[in-house]
């Protein structure tokens, strides 16, 4: 009977709140918080480290870089966030150096954070702390003291030797160490250090200097660069270049910190309008509004202060079905469609119509094209598919006249995607959209018989062209109807592809050594300019040869010399020129089959205010508005539990157990009959 | 007992090491430190340096088994990354998280799901069982068995994906997944354990009931049947008492294992347990944190099978240590 009684109280309390399937029990329903998914725990949140869209969505809104995109301008537009203007761009045509002198704002003031936190007197609270104190600190929370000051220009220097510290291994060194002058010199000098004392958990970079870096006065600084490289500016926006407190450093490679966890890589210090107020990967992240964020202003609103949540709850969702059963209950704000719900959240007979109960539900649909490329590339190094002669050029074309890319984009991608008509995005300068159907087998058996494949077979030997196709395959049975489809479009014109599907680690690996003939590829922009697709295809950037990021393996001279002076030159008709001048060339080499350029598909709940997303703006939380009310009522409506089938299920217990009971009784009954 | 306790673990050195060997050997034949380096510093512009630059940084940077320059196994990744584990020093996950702390965070919410759902499992099979068991040869006992074959036949995927369409997006009753501390968790926990307990059904009916079967047909129990006994008197007295014996073997060498969790459970109910964390770690290829948990997984199941070999001496006492 106590028992029972427990159990009724304890469900009664679950049930207490409005609804008994509000996976957040203990917010507060109509509090000013945006509730999100996420799929990947995050590797990385230190900026010098992370560098994928998973990372980003936390730290871009901690970590302020001098420069942001606007978010309502499109093309996508620089402009300052904590520098006072644009940068002062000075081109040494003695030194052949650019600089960049950048001035940042006063009165920008870092989180609360202990590794700021200092004593009455003045000097550090927790940079030297005793071994005995550290085993006592699980988390961050547990150092009770938080500190602050204002940022200044030192931070965001001290920041740009991070990113050449050899232990914290930021993965454009690579890139930068090619730009900024004396880049690689300063991380001979760290690596020197780390060598004389192996112990050292990380150096003091203060006390080192890049030869191109410098802070001119606390709120100014310059970088100087080899030659010119107008695309450097775009940098600035990433969240490599955001400010990084040397205290934070000094705080947290003290020895025994790492060993719980506590590292920047893990709690992150920065001055933007969240802060991660909880971490925790394997269930949620938090993110909440700074106290410390200085006043900044929606744009054209004066009269809306930023960030316009108080809260940001990020859960962990590893699947695509709970994900999507959340967000139709209202739990989360919004959703990405995957290919298991687009019939259901799409109407049929395609179009850009929400299905019925969606749009019954108030629910908002958002498209917008991300900078991202998908293609097949040829590798030119290859002795059949690659080649600049007639012959291999003509192979190359045929293969891409018979490749029906909108039919593809239309079975495997739900019709999310664009068919490209170049290597550049559209939204940017230059880039463009398939003007027709370049789909025609006709043409393209025409072609391989002039390349010398009549009928798919070698005019030499008689047998059937056979073609690799190199696949990274994991298990999802899409990717072999993917596959299927791919061979088929190939026999339409009596090629016989054969498909090499292995793991991932392997598929790189081939096209890292160049021992593939064609394969699927893609790239993601890290800015907004058209210089970051065509540089995938410039000769010196071939991946085979000098590990770039040239897959296709491409080298023409006219392309590369081309490129060379497209880099260097800032004025967009001079640029345009020189884009189709590169496209021509392109067109006549054809190293890659112009592929798609994907589209986003985003829903939004009815609560959820104004979006403008963009893929490059990834600080954008701080622009997105939710009506609290609207959502706890909607919420309410929405998941009030159904009752009735607990008596059914009552009822068939009742059909399951009678007949054993009655059995029972009768074989009990039957037994004494027999005893008398 | 202790000597043979003593014994056992004695046993254990040599699989551990054995089951170590494995596992490297295993990983490193699909995943080459090049491929490890790659996952954490990402795929865009990686140079050969910064691959050659992280592996030094991680200890990845030596030869696998054997180092032929320095004439040495001490230093080669398979010493470097495996003897501290002989210790329980799991170290560093190659993402630089510690493993020690992550598995001190992960192992109850793994043990919240998997306790409950052995309990309540083992409950309900055994009742189910005997009910059918009493029964035998009669239309329950004849369809409560293709029921259970039916219910075997079905993939855990589906009773996870339809359990939370109806329970947690029909009837509402629960949330679709997550978790949390305290008191709360016990709305979070009901539907996986619910889950977890239907999807066990059939097989484990089925097991029980041929134990209640074979030993029905023993002597002793016609013994008791002789003695005027009922048939509840009989079963609940005397046959499951004895059925007891194989069962609970076959629990005990299971229980350590709990603290590893559900890989599909845990992933689908976002559960942060250990489940979820090995998965995790195999799909990032942290070699650091799948040695470390195949490494507990495997002394987890050597305490399990010494912890069965006790549990027999205790409940047989035909049964001796030597």
């Amino acid at each position: 009977m106590r028992i029972a009684i427990i159990i009724t109280l304890s469900l009664l309390l679950l049930g207490c709140d409005q609804t008994w399937n509000n996976p957040y029990p203990q917010d507060p329903p109509d509090s000013n918080t945006l509730y999100s998914a996420f799929s990947l725990r995050p590797k990385h949140l230190d900026p010098a480290k992370s560098y994928s869209e998973e990372e980003y969505i936390f730290i871009a809104q901690i970590y302020e870089p001098p420069l942001q995109y606007n978010y309502l301008k499109r093309p996508y537009e620089l402009e300052p966030l904590t520098a006072s203007k644009m940068p002062e761009v000075v081109y040494d045509p003695i030194a052949d150096t650019t600089t960049y002198t950048i001035s940042i704002k006063p009165g920008i003031y870092y989180q609360p954070h202990p590794a700021l936190a200092l004593h009455d007197y003045g000097t550090s609270l927790y940079h030297n702390l005793a071994a005995d104190q550290i085993d006592s600190f699980r988390v961050l929370d547990d150092f009770k003291k938080h500190g602050s000051r204002e940022l200044v220009a030192a931070d965001y220097v001290y920041q740009i030797k991070r990113l050449a510290d050899p232990k914290i291994n930021s993965p454009i060194y690579g890139v930068m160490k090619d730009y900024i002058l004396g880049f690689a010199d300063f991380r001979a000098e760290i690596q020197k250090l780390y060598d004389r004392n192996p112990q050292l958990i990380g150096a003091d970079l203060r006390h080192f200097d890049i030869l191109g870096v410098k802070t001119i006065d606390k709120y100014t600084y310059t970088i100087t660069i080899r030659g010119t490289y107008p695309q450097f500016k775009y940098w600035l926006a990433m969240l490599f270049f955001a400010p990084v407190p040397w205290e934070a450093d000094k705080f947290y490679y003290q020895q025994g910190l790492a060993d719980h966890n506590i590292s920047l890589d893990w709690y992150p210090i920065g001055t933007g309008p969240f802060l991660l107020s909880e971490n925790n990967p394997d269930r949620r992240m938090v993110l909440s509004r700074n106290i410390n964020f200085r006043d900044e202003y929606f744009p054209g609103k004066p009269e809306l202060k930023l960030p316009l949540l108080d809260r940001v709850v990020f859960s962990l969702e590893r699947e695509s079905i709970p994900a999507w059963d959340k967000f139709l209950q209202g739990y989360f704000d919004a959703s990405g469609i995957s290919e298991d719900n687009f019939n259901y959240a799409m109407a049929s007979g395609g179009g850009l119509q929400l299905s019925q109960p969606l749009r019954e539900r108030g629910v908002k649909l958002r498209v917008y094209e991300r900078l991202s490329m998908v293609y097949w590339a040829f590798n030119m190094l290859d002795p059949v598919v690659g080649g600049y002669s007639e012959k291999s050029s003509k192979l190359r074309h045929a293969i891409n006249l018979a490749f029906d890319v909108d039919e593809f984009i239309t079975i495997f991608y739900n019709g999310r995607g664009i068919p490209a008509g170049g290597p550049i995005p559209i939204g940017l300068l230059g880039g463009k959209a398939a003007t027709e159907k370049t789909y025609n087998p006709e043409l393209a058996k025409k072609l391989l018989a002039e390349a010398g494949y009549p009928g798919g077979r070698d005019l030499n030997t008689g047998e059937q062209l056979q073609i690799f196709y190199e696949a990274a395959v994991s298990g999802n049975p899409s990717q072999q109807a993917e596959l299927t489809w791919l061979r088929k479009q190939m026999e339409k014109i009596g090629i016989d592809l054969i498909i090499r599907a292995t793991d991932y680690n392997r598929f790189r690996e081939k096209i890292q050594t160049g021992n593939a003939q064609i394969f699927m590829w893609g790239w993601n922009a890290d800015y907004p300019d058209p210089e970051n697709f065509l540089f995938l295809l410039y000769g010196p950037n071939s991946q085979a040869l000098y590990s770039g990021e040239n897959t296709a393996n491409y080298n023409n001279t006219e392309y590369n010399a081309l490129y060379e002076k497209f880099i260097a030159i800032d004025d967009d008709a001079e640029k345009l020129q020189l884009i189709n001048a590169m496209f021509k060339v392109l067109n006549k080499d054809m190293p890659w089959i112009w592929g798609f350029f994907p589209q986003q598909y985003s829903l939004y709940n009815p609560w959820y205010g104004f979006v403008a997303r963009g893929s490059v703006i990834n600080n954008f939380v701080k622009y997105i508005s939710i009506d609290p009310k609207q959502r706890a009522k909607l919420r309410k409506e929405w998941n009030s539990p159904t009752i009735w089938p607990v008596f059914l299920l009552l009822i068939a217990v009742i059909v399951i157990i009678f007949p054993a009971i009655y059995g029972f009784v009768r074989s009990e009954k039957a037994s004494a009959r027999r005893k008398r | 007992m202790w000597q043979y306790i003593f014994r056992r673990v004695l046993y254990a050195i040599p699989v551990l090491i054995g089951v170590n060997i494995i596992t490297f050997a295993l990983f490193f034949m699909l995943n080459s430190p090049d491929n490890i380096a790659h996952m954490q510093l990402g795929s865009k512009h990686v140079t050969k340096a910064e691959i050659d630059n992280w592996k030094k940084t991680h200890g990845y940077d030596l030869p696998l088994f054997f180092n032929s320059e320095q004439h040495s196994f001490t230093q080669t990744i398979f010493w470097q990354k495996s003897i501290r584990l002989f210790v329980f020093d799991f170290g560093v996950s190659d993402g630089g998280r510690d493993i020690g702390e992550a598995i001190s965070d992960r192992y109850l919410p793994s043990l919240s799901i998997a306790v409950p759902a052995l309990i309540v499992g083992l409950f309900v099979n055994i009742v189910t069982a005997m009910v059918m068991a009493f029964f035998r040869g009669g239309y329950i006992d004849h369809w409560g068995v293709i029921l259970c074959v039916i219910s075997m036949s079905i993939s855990t995927l589906f009773y996870i994906i339809a359990g939370q369409y109806f329970v947690a997006r029909v009837l509402k009753w629960v949330p679709v997944s997550g978790y949390v501390d305290g008191f709360y968790s016990l709305k979070f926990i009901a539907l996986p354990v619910l889950v977890s307990v239907v999807a066990g059904i059939g097989a484990g009916t089925r097991w029980y009931r041929a134990l209640f079967l074979e030993e029905i047909s023993k002597d002793y129990v016609r013994t008791a049947r002789s003695k005027g006994l009922s048939e509840p008197q009989v079963l609940f007295g005397h046959v499951l008492p004895n059925a007891l014996v194989p069962i609970l073997t076959g629990v005990v060498v299971i229980i350590p294992l709990l603290f590893m969790g559900s890989l599909l459970l845990e992933s689908f109910f976002a559960i942060p347990g250990l489940g979820s964390f090995t998965i995790d770690a195999i799909q990032n290829q942290d070699f650091s944190i799948v040695r470390a948990m195949v490494f507990l997984g495997t002394i987890l199941y050597i305490v399990g099978l010494i912890l069965t070999d006790i549990s027999y001496v205790i409940v047989d006492p035909r049964v001796r240590f030597n």
